[in-house]
């Protein structure tokens, strides 16, 4: 209820907010959210990926349902498909929502995904569902609204550290939200 | 006649009464009874559900699993750790995974223990989470199984864990048997950077009785007292506060404790 309450309203509450975010502007891309259940038969909001298609921007646009095209295991450690592979260095332009990975409304590292599946006490995703991102800035911290990050994303499978996609951020703005 | 209609309408008003009582507490009875099962997802639930087998199938399944097949559920077991949701679920799997003894375990474990220090963690963090537990656990097993580095790992990564997770730390190493426990303790102290992990490791010391660590207890003590909260760094305000005058206190209690060891021994 508090999620349709938080969408309906878009109101990031006390959060801190940009310049561009105080006056209400919206820069990235434009996304049509749907509800979706969680691994855990939890609620959660997702990004209708097809509706960003319409949405290209100068960068390569790119979407979770490219990523997870790699079925990555730590124990097979299979190489990256030709699609994956060829975005290794790229900059590229995604829409997901944050999972901070520090504290503070200002953060430089977080994990961009798809879904809010994480928030709370929800499962871990999998390695090939998130990416994660190291702002060369702090960024306002976005609990469930979309937010469109640009940067360079790196193809490089660290599972000791957590991750196998990282993204070299350099810019990462509040999305326009679409109706159905 | 007229008085008999009086009592009556007395008799019924009362009636009235009555029932407009008991509609109000079924009323009441029914809220409390949909108010607590309308919000919140299972997930968040999973790690604080009641212990007892009973009411807890995946728990009791371990168990039988475990009493049937032995060494053999192994594989499951392991999953078992690392997948479930279930806090009791994970700490028992580590509990067998401790009396198997299987070295080819020994990844699995120390993996737990990497979720603290990853740069990508997806669980929560600070001495009163469910994780936590697990975790704890998870490295009295691997003190046991005798790999012996894993506190260096830990270590390593100390200066760049936020709070929460730098609160494990002190109970972790000790829980590892780290043999630079000490040393680490008191750079913890030493550097004065962050007061939940210095309350941690003041707790840690007061378990041991280690009666070398009190002379720098006691210097420590004198370097704080009469001081009142300030922040660790005090180029950046917002960080942390260090709260001396807890910390004193929490460190002449240590002493106490440790020298109360002493004299028992």
């Amino acid at each position: 209820m508090l999620l349709g309450l938080a969408l309906a309203l878009g109101a990031p509450g006390s959060w801190d907010l940009s310049e561009a975010q105080k006056r209400g502007e919206k820069k990235g891309s434009k996304v049509r959210i749907i509800e979706e259940k969680g691994p855990a038969g939890h609620k959660t909001i997702g990004i209708d990926e097809s509706s960003l298609e319409q949405d290209a921007g100068k960068q390569l646009p790119l979407t979770f349902s490219t990523l997870i095209t790699w079925d990555y295991e730590r124990k097979k450690n299979p190489p990256a498909p030709e699609n994956v592979k060829k975005l290794d260095g790229r900059k590229v332009r995604i829409t997901g929502f944050m999972f901070p990975l520090q504290e503070g409304t200002a953060i430089q590292n977080f994990c961009l995904l798809r879904t809010t599946q994480t928030c709370c006490y929800g499962p871990r995703p999998q390695y090939n569902q998130y990416i994660f991102v190291e702002m060369a800035k702090p960024t306002t911290f976005r609990r469930l609204d979309p937010v469109t990050c640009v940067g360079k994303l790196m193809v490089e499978p660290s599972p000791e550290e957590g991750f196998i996609y990282r993204m070299e951020g350099e810019l990462c703005e509040d999305a326009i939200v679409i109706e159905k | 006649m007229r008085r008999c209609d009086s009592n009556r309408e007395v008799r019924v008003y009362a009636k009235s009464i009555q029932s407009c009582f008991c509609l109000l507490l079924l009323l009441l009875f029914v809220l409390h009874w949909l108010g607590a099962d309308a919000e919140g997802c299972p997930a968040c639930w999973s790690g604080y559900g009641p212990g007892d087998e009973r009411y807890n199938k995946p728990l009791a399944d371990l168990r039988i699993l475990y009493e049937k097949e032995g060494k053999v559920a192994l594989p499951a077991i392991e999953e078992a750790l690392v997948m479930d949701r279930d806090h009791l679920v994970k700490q028992r799997a580590a509990t067998y995974i401790g009396e198997i003894k299987d070295p080819n375990s020994i990844p699995v474990l120390e993996g737990m223990i990497a979720e603290l220090y990853k740069k990508v963690t997806f669980g929560n963090f600070g001495v009163g989470t469910p994780d936590f537990q697990t975790r704890l656990k998870v490295a009295h097993v691997l003190a046991n199984m005798g790999p012996g580095n894993t506190g260096d790992r830990v270590w390593q990564r100390y200066d760049r864990l936020d709070g929460l997770k730098k609160s494990e730390v002190p109970y972790l190493l000790n829980a590892l048997n780290d043999p630079q426990l000490y040393e680490r303790l008191s750079e913890i102290l030493s550097q004065g950077k962050d007061h939940q992990a210095m309350v941690a490791t003041l707790d840690v010391l007061a378990m041991g009785d280690n009666a070398q660590i009190l002379p720098f207890l006691r210097s420590k003590m004198a370097e704080w007292e009469g001081k009142g909260a300030e922040p660790s760094d005090h180029a950046n305000p917002d960080i942390s506060m260090i709260y001396y005058s807890a910390l004193t206190v929490k460190a002449e209690q240590t002493i106490f404790q440790i020298e109360d060891k002493q004299r028992g021994s």
